[in-house]
């Protein structure tokens, strides 16, 4: 792998709701974020969409 | 947007958004822009084409940038945008959070509603908490 290459993949922040590693935070878009937010859980955060349950839960 | 129910008469991002947010193309020039949004009083402006699709976003330190570069060379593109429905308390409180002075509120098309201001979100949650909290007189 490139270096260019590996630092397009890296990420060191991770979302403080599920632990998910991301490039940056989906609400404030900075790379440094201490209350960090993947989309995923920004979007269940704000309302805009809701968790599904599991297809063949039961 | 029309909303109906019992919170519906409740601000939301959309309803606290200022409408009348400076907006240009990615073709203009950023000298002539910032100068157009120091004088309206503005720190932000919102790029948009010519639906208003946002395209991009200039915050205080991208206007700040080289006056001879184009908006296109100096926007953030495809910034976060929020949903018009969004609880007030909710925005203000990730914004608080985040440190964040504005966020683009557009419909799910990406069509620019208008832009939420930090102060104007918090004291819409802070008057929406007073409403809710006072004590009943009866």
């Amino acid at each position: 792998m490139t270096p260019a290459a590996s630092a397009c993949t890296s990420s060191t922040l991770a979302c403080r709701d599920c632990g998910r590693m991301i490039d940056l935070c989906a609400f404030c878009e900075r790379v440094e974020c201490a209350v960090a937010s993947c989309h995923v859980c920004l979007r269940l955060a704000l309302g805009e969409t809701l968790a599904h349950p599991h297809a063949h839960g039961g | 947007m029309p909303t109906e129910g019992t919170k519906a008469s409740r601000p939301r991002a959309g309803t606290v958004a200022r409408t009348g947010v400076p907006t240009c193309q990615v073709d203009d020039n950023l000298g002539a822009v910032s100068q157009r949004v120091r004088e309206a009083g503005w720190n932000a402006c919102v790029v948009v084409n010519r639906e208003r699709i946002v395209m991009g976003l200039l915050r205080a330190e991208q206007l700040g940038g080289d006056p001879t570069h184009s908006i296109r060379e100096a926007m953030r593109p495809g910034p976060s945008t929020f949903r018009p429905h969004v609880a007030i308390t909710e925005m203000a409180e990730y914004m608080g959070a985040h440190k964040l002075e504005n966020s683009p509120v557009t419909t799910s098309d990406g069509r620019l509603v208008g832009l939420l201001v930090r102060e104007d979100a918090e004291r819409a949650a802070r008057e929406l908490e007073s409403t809710t909290t006072q004590p009943s007189s009866k």
